[in-house]
C-alpha cells in the first residue's frame, strides 16, 4: 500500500492485544498515537533499577488479561463502546499462548460488534518506533513516514534477528535471518554460562560497559559469508570454551568478566553492522532503516547501528525504549496499517475462522 | 539538627545516632558507592510504610534491602548455587542479587513472586553501619520517584517535594560521591540447575538401560546434522502417531544441529532455528506436524504442563525436545502412559568443533 497524508489522516480508536509472549499486554491507540499501553508485568518489575521477567509457569494470560484490558481502558469499560476496532497478535509465538489473546479478541468483537484485526507480531516489531505518544508527538512525523520508503527493517529480539526489504507498507521481502539462535538469546546463553542469573542478556550489556576492548575477543559470526544472515550459535560455544580456559587457569572471575563481555558484544555488534552495511549496499533505493525488538534496550547497539545507518545518510527509526521488547503498543501501529489496506474481518464466520500461526513470518 | 557531616573520625557517633532514628522506625539518607540511599528497618512494616509515603507515587514496584555480609542475607533469603557464586565474587559490589525470600520480610521489600533483591554496598561506613543494626536496611535511591538519583545531600533536597523532606530524620553527608550508575541486578530465582541435575540423574539410569543404536564423533555442525538426517530418514520415516526424540547435552552441543537434520529428513523444507525463546516452533511436513521443543526456559513441572507438549503429543505429532533431561521423569512417564516410543539423544563435547553424539532407543 502507497502510504499518503491523506490517508494518514484517518485515526481510528484500536484496542490492540497481544499474548504472544512473556507479558500480556493490551494498548488502546487513536492510529499511531498509544492512549495506554498496559502489561501484565508492569506493577511487578523487582525495583527501580530493573523488571523481572516472568517465566513460562507464570505466563498466565487467562488470568492476567482481564486486569490487563481494564487498566487499558483506565478502568472505564464504557469506553470500549468507542472503540472502532479490535487487533490481536495471530502469530508468530507459542500456540498455546496466542489462542488466549485470539479467543479474547473475539469475544469482545462479537460482543461489541466491532471489526476484527489479526496482526502479524513481527511487524508490529518492525513498526514499533512509529508509535506517538498521546498528544500525536515521536520521532517519526506524516511527512517523514510518507517519503520513508522502500526501506529497511532490522529486528533483534530474544526470538528473532532478521534483515526485512520494506518495499512498502504490507510489501516485505526477507533478506537475511539467524541460522540457529537469535541474537538476544545469545546474550542470555552467555549470561547463562557465566552464571550471571536469567535474563542473563542486559547483565551482559551492562558489565561490558565496565570492561576493555580488544582484552578478550571472538571472531564475529558470519563474517565472510556472501549472504545476510546471522548465526549466534558459533558464538556462544566459543565463549563457553573460553570461560571454561579462564576458569581453569584460577583467575577470579571479577578480573575478566567485564573484558569477556565487552569481547561479547563487541563479536555481536559487528556482525549486525557488517550485515546491515551489505544489506545497505545491495539496495541502494533504500531511504530508511527501521529497527526493533528487545536487543535495543542496549543503547550501546541502539547507537553503533544508529552511526552505521547515518553514515549512509538514510534516516534512523528507533523506538522508544517503552516499545523495544513485545507490547501491545506496536500491535497497534501494525494493526492501523492493516486497517488502512482494509485488511479485517467483520463477517462472524470469518473472524470464527481465524487461527493462531505460530510459524507467522514477515 | 539532623544533618550530619561523615568525617573520618566521627563514624561511631554518626552510627550510634542512625542506629537511634532507625530503630525508631525513621528514615535515614545514607551514603553507598552508587548513589545516596534511603534507609528504614527493613524488618519494620512501619517504616516501611513511611518510606512508601516518602517516595511519593511508586505503584507496586518492590524495594532492595541492604545487608553487611553473606550470612545476615542467609537469615532472609535463600541462595542458589548460582546466588553464591556471584556473592563469592561480586559482593560487597554495585549489584543486586534478587534470590527467594524465606518468608519473614513483607512487601514492599518481596515482590508479588516472593522475590527479595539483596545488596552489599561497597561503603565502608555504610557497612559498618549495617553491621552494627544487625538487620537489613533498604536500599533505595535517596530520589523520590521520577526524580534523578542523588549523588549529593543539596541536589536530593533540590529535589525534594516538601512533604518528603519532612519526613527524613536523618542525613548523613559524606559530601559529593563519585558518579556511579546505579546497581545491576542479578535474578537467580530462575536458575534451574536443581532442576536439571535431578532430571540428568534419571536419564542417565535410563540411558544406560537403552540399546545403543548409533554412536559417532561427528567432525562439524554440518555432520552433527547430517547424522540427525539419516537418523530421521532411517527410524522416523513412516512411522504413524507420535515419536518422542530426547535430546541432553550442554549449551551449544549440537542439539539445535541434529534437529536441523532430523527436520531435513523427514522433509520439512523451512529453515529450523533455535526454539529457546518460543519454547515449542513448529514445522509441516507430508499432513504432520514435527514440533521442536526446549526446557530450558522452563522452571518446573507446572511450566512443562502448560508448554502445549500434551497437546502435540495427542495429535499424534513427531516431537523433539532439547534438554530433555530436565524433565526426564515427567517425559518419560507421559510417554509410558501413553505408549508413545522415545529415543534418546546424548550429545558430549570433545573439542571446539568435534561432539560425541550417541542414539538410544526405547527401553
Amino acid at each position: 500500500m502507497v502510504l499518503t497524508k491523506e490517508l494518514l489522516k484517518n485515526k481510528p480508536l484500536i484496542l490492540a492485544i497481544d499474548t504472544s509472549c512473556d507479558d500480556t499486554s493490551v494498548a488502546l491507540l487513536r492510529g499511531r498515537e498509544v492512549i495506554s499501553s498496559e502489561l501484565s508485568s508492569q506493577t511487578e518489575l523487582h525495583s527501580e533499577f530493573g523488571g523481572v521477567v516472568p517465566d513460562l509457569a507464570k505466563r498466565l494470560h487467562e488470568e492476567n488479561i482481564e486486569g490487563v484490558y481494564n487498566r487499558a481502558l483506565n478502568n472505564n469499560p464504557g469506553m470500549i463502546n468507542n472503540v472502532d476496532y479490535i487487533a490481536v497478535t495471530t502469530g508468530p509465538g507459542l500456540a498455546i499462548d496466542l489462542e488466549v489473546g485470539i479467543k479474547y479478541a473475539r469475544e469482545l468483537a462479537y460482543r461489541y460488534s466491532k471489526p476484527f484485526v489479526p496482526v502479524n507480531h513481527m511487524e508490529g516489531h518492525l513498526f514499533s518506533s512509529l508509535l506517538l505518544n498521546s498528544k500525536g508527538n515521536g520521532l517519526v512525523s506524516d511527512d517523514d513516514l510518507v517519503n520513508s520508503f522502500p526501506a529497511l527493517g532490522l529486528l533483534m529480539s530474544g526470538k528473532h534477528t532478521e534483515l526485512i526489504y520494506i518495499e512498502e507498507i504490507g510489501n516485505y521481502k526477507k533478506l537475511g535471518q539467524t541460522l540457529d539462535d537469535a541474537a538476544g538469546e545469545a546474550f542470555d546463553k552467555v549470561g547463562r554460562i557465566l552464571n550471571l542469573g536469567y535474563p542473563g542478556g542486559p547483565v551482559v550489556t551492562e558489565f561490558a560497559k565496565k570492561g576493555t576492548h580488544g582484552v578478550i575477543t571472538f571472531t564475529t559470526p558470519m563474517k565472510n559469508s556472501n549472504d545476510l544472515n546471522f548465526s549466534y550459535s558459533g558464538l556462544k560455544t566459543a565463549a563457553l570454551y573460553k570461560s571454561k580456559e579462564l576458569r581453569e587457569q584460577g583467575i577470579a572471575e571479577r578480573e575478566w568478566i567485564y573484558d569477556f563481555c565487552r569481547g561479547f558484544v563487541d563479536a555481536v555488534t559487528d556482525s549486525v553492522i557488517i550485515k546491515l552495511k551489505k544489506a545497505i549496499e545491495l539496495n541502494p533505493d533504500v531511504k530508511t532503516v527501521f529497527v526493533g525488538g528487545g536487543v535495543f534496550n542496549s543503547e550501546e547497539i541502539l547507537r553503533s547501528v544508529g552511526t552505521v545507518v547515518r553514515s549512509y545518510n538514510l534516516k534512523y527509526y528507533f523506538p522508544e525504549i517503552e516499545y523495544r521488547s513485545d507490547n501491545a503498543g506496536m500491535i497497534g501501529v501494525s494493526a492501523y496499517f492493516n486497517i488502512l489496506q482494509e485488511k479485517y474481518l467483520t463477517d462472524r464466520d470469518d473472524i470464527e475462522s481465524v487461527d493462531r500461526d505460530p510459524r507467522l513470518s514477515l | 539538627m539532623k544533618r550530619f557531616r561523615l568525617t573520618n573520625n566521627n563514624w561511631d557517633e554518626v552510627i550510634k545516632k542512625a542506629l537511634q532514628v532507625l530503630n525508631e522506625g525513621g528514615l535515614v539518607v545514607y551514603p553507598t558507592e552508587t548513589c545516596y540511599g534511603i534507609a528504614v528497618d527493613a524488618t519494620n512494616e512501619r517504616a516501611l510504610a513511611k518510606l512508601l509515603a516518602y517516595k511519593t507515587f511508586r505503584g507496586s514496584k518492590p524495594i532492595s534491602i541492604a545487608v553487611s555480609n553473606i550470612e545476615m542475607a542467609k537469615k532472609y533469603v535463600t541462595l542458589n548455587e548460582m546466588a553464591e557464586n556471584i556473592y563469592r565474587n561480586y559482593l560487597p559490589g554495585p549489584i543486586t542479587v534478587v534470590s527467594m525470600g524465606k518468608g519473614n520480610l513483607r512487601p514492599p521489600v518481596v515482590s508479588k513472586q516472593g522475590s527479595t533483591g539483596v545488596r552489599i554496598p561497597e561503603y565502608r561506613f555504610t557497612l559498618q553501619m549495617i553491621e552494627e543494626f544487625g538487620r537489613p536496611l533498604t536500599a533505595t535511591s535517596a530520589n523520590v520517584s521520577y526524580k534523578s538519583h542523588p549523588y549529593s545531600i543539596d541536589q536530593l533536597i533540590k529535589d525534594l517535594p516538601k512533604k518528603s523532606e519532612s519526613l527524613i530524620d536523618m542525613y548523613i553527608d559524606a559530601g559529593k560521591l563519585a558518579h556511579n550508575v546505579p546497581s545491576t541486578i542479578l535474578d537467580t530465582t530462575m536458575n534451574t540447575l536443581t532442576v536439571l541435575r535431578e532430571g540428568r540423574d534419571k536419564f542417565e539410569d535410563a540411558v544406560l538401560q537403552s540399546t545403543l543404536l548409533e554412536e559417532s564423533v561427528t567432525k562439524s555442525a554440518k555432520e552433527t546434522s547430517d547424522m540427525g538426517e539419516s537418523f530421521s530418514k532411517e527410524y522416523l520415516n513412516g512411522l504413524e502417531g507420535s515419536t518422542v526424540i530426547a535430546l541432553s547435552g550442554e549449551l551449544g552441543s549440537g542439539k539445535t544441529q541434529f534437529t536441523k537434520g532430523i527436520a531435513k529428513g523427514v522433509g520439512v523444507k523451512e529453515l529450523v532455528n533455535s526454539p529457546t525463546y518460543t519454547i515449542i516452533n513448529e514445522y509441516e511436513y507430508d499432513s504432520k506436524i514435527l514440533a521442536h521443543m526446549d526446557t530450558w526456559r522452563l522452571t518446573d513441572e507446572k511450566a512443562l504442563e502448560r508448554s502445549g507438549l500434551m497437546e502435540h503429543l495427542q495429535k499424534g505429532n513427531t516431537v523433539v525436545i532439547e534438554w530433555a533431561d530436565k524433565f526426564y521423569q515427567e517425559i518419560e512417564e507421559i510417554c509410558r502412559k501413553k505408549n508413545i516410543p522415545m529415543y534418546k539423544v546424548t550429545f558430549k563435547y570433545i573439542s571446539l568443533e568435534e561432539r560425541e553424539v550417541r542414539i538410544y532407543g526405547t527401553n
